[in-house]
């Protein structure tokens, strides 16, 4: 250390050996410098870069030569995105010491590699573009920028912080609290951070836990063992290990089997079952579904054979009505034929023409017959002499006259066939 | 409970890495030692002064 006043190389006394001034106060200064300086450095290695930020600008400010101090502070504001602020500390270390500096190095790096550093100069004017547009009340167009700036530069705290606020603002409590939590993993104690978070926790009422989530962390301290002091003494706690042996390796294989069987059993076993049972009740389902088709189909078809068979009735009773009828104008041809014909000598022939009128006549169906052939039967009939008994008699069939009754009723369906009575009671 | 408005008034554009001529040759270099100096400097100056 030199001496301020006159550049001289201090000694252990408090006075200046060349000037004799009092440099007590200088090499206060310079000791508070390092102390500064020390807990900077501490702070920064466990990722407290704001605690870290302002133990060197403490530590600068007791001691501006402290070049070590001024390039970590240019390395911490490097990883919280604030670049210039980084470049302008090494560049004044530089300017300081300008050789054998850590300093020169870092601006080699960044120089280095242009890209980086347009890349990181566009994410800090889109950051000031998204706060422009978040005081012009664009919160929206803020939003989408900001996303963009941490996808390019994702050490920008302010970013996150300006992020944060705005999903805050939208109440998107959630959302802003993994933003703050990113934020927090490159600064742990920035308390803008913390602010949001807490403000967060109050709405919420969840607070956030900032601990990664993990079992490296005791695994290692396990495997470490454990440190801490008693009185003046510091005490190394051995890490626990456990006796192995062929037999509990065995078995330990044994149990592992074992156990595999078990959660196989117990987990995969029942999956695989449901599954099979699902896949049955799918098939029957399938197999019903196509049984109750087939069954609609086959009633179809009945129905179809119904209705053929009616129509093929229908059919058979209009062929015999046609038959019947085809048979009476024959007969009644025949017995027109006969009744026109000029009269035979003998009587005997006479009874034979007769007889065979009667005979065609009696196959007749007169409800068959048209208005016309009704009249010419009607004729024949009456010109014949012949009656419905006769007619009956030939046909087959019994007699009115025999149906009546001992008492003498007549039945009265014979007395409905007007006209053959009229016609016999004419007749006589 | 935070004030969006207020909080927004926090935020500082960030300065350009084109502005970092500037930032530097702004920033505030003075400690502690320099203080001792002026104060030693203006201590001389005043028993130059009386003597």
């Amino acid at each position: 250390m030199n001496c301020m006043n006159c550049g001289a190389l201090l000694t252990d006394m408090d006075y200046c050996p060349g000037c004799g001034c009092d440099v007590m106060v200088q090499k206060k200064a310079c000791y508070l410098a390092n102390l500064y300086y020390n807990q900077g450095l501490e702070k920064a290695s466990i990722r407290d870069l704001s605690g870290a930020i302002s133990c060197l600008r403490r530590s600068l400010t007791f001691n501006k030569y402290h070049i070590q101090a001024r390039n970590l502070l240019g390395l911490v504001y490097f990883e919280t995105g604030e670049v210039v602020s980084a470049l302008s500390e090494w560049v004044i270390s530089k300017n300081l010491q300008p050789s054998g500096n850590l300093a020169e190095e870092y601006i080699k790096i960044l120089q280095a590699n242009p890209n980086k550093l347009d890349s990181i100069s566009e994410s800090i004017r889109k950051y000031n573009h998204a706060l422009a547009y978040c005081r012009e009340g664009h919160e929206d167009m803020a939003m989408i920028q900001l996303k963009k700036v941490l996808s390019q530069n994702p050490k920008l705290i302010k970013g996150y912080h300006l992020l944060a606020l705005l999903q805050i603002r939208e109440k998107s409590y959630n959302k802003a609290r993994r933003i703050l939590k990113k934020a927090a993993r490159i600064d742990k104690t920035n308390t803008t951070t913390l602010r949001f978070l807490r403000e967060i926790d109050e709405q919420t009422g969840v607070s956030t836990n900032l601990e990664k989530r993990g079992w490296n962390e005791s695994d290692e301290e396990e495997k470490a063992g454990r440190t801490y002091t008693s009185g003046n003494d510091v005490v190394i706690q051995p890490p626990a290990f456990g006796e192995s042996s062929v037999v509990t390796g065995v078995m330990t294989f044994f149990l592992g089997i074992f156990l595999g069987a078990i959660a196989l059993w117990f987990l995969i076993v029942p999956v695989k079952t449901q599954q099979i049972h699902q896949e049955a009740n799918d098939q029957v389902q399938e197999y019903s579904d196509a049984i109750t088709s087939k069954e609609a189909e086959l009633e179809s078809l009945r129905a179809q054979v119904r209705s053929a068979e009616t129509a093929a009735q229908e059919e058979e009773t209009l062929r015999e009505s046609a038959q019947t009828t085809l048979q009476s104008y024959d007969q009644l041809l025949v017995a027109y034929q006969l009744f026109v014909a000029p009269k035979p000598d003998s009587t005997e022939e006479e009874e034979a023409a007769r007889n065979t009128v009667v005979a065609a006549l009696a196959q007749v169906n007169r409800d068959v017959l048209t208005e016309n052939a009704k009249g010419i039967y009607d004729a024949i009939k009456a010109g014949q002499n012949i009656t419905d008994d006769e007619l009956l008699t030939a046909s087959g069939a019994t007699p009115a006259s025999e149906e009546q009754t001992p008492d003498g009723e007549e039945d009265l369906s014979g007395e409905e066939d007007t006209g053959e009575e009229t016609g016999e009671e004419d007749w006589e | 409970m935070i004030d969006y408005e207020e909080e927004l008034r926090k935020f500082e554009p960030i300065q350009d890495v084109a502005d970092a001529e500037g930032a530097i040759y702004n920033r505030e270099m003075t400690d502690v030692l320099d203080l001792l100096k002026e104060m030693m400097k203006e201590k001389r100056s005043k028993n130059i002064r009386r003597k």
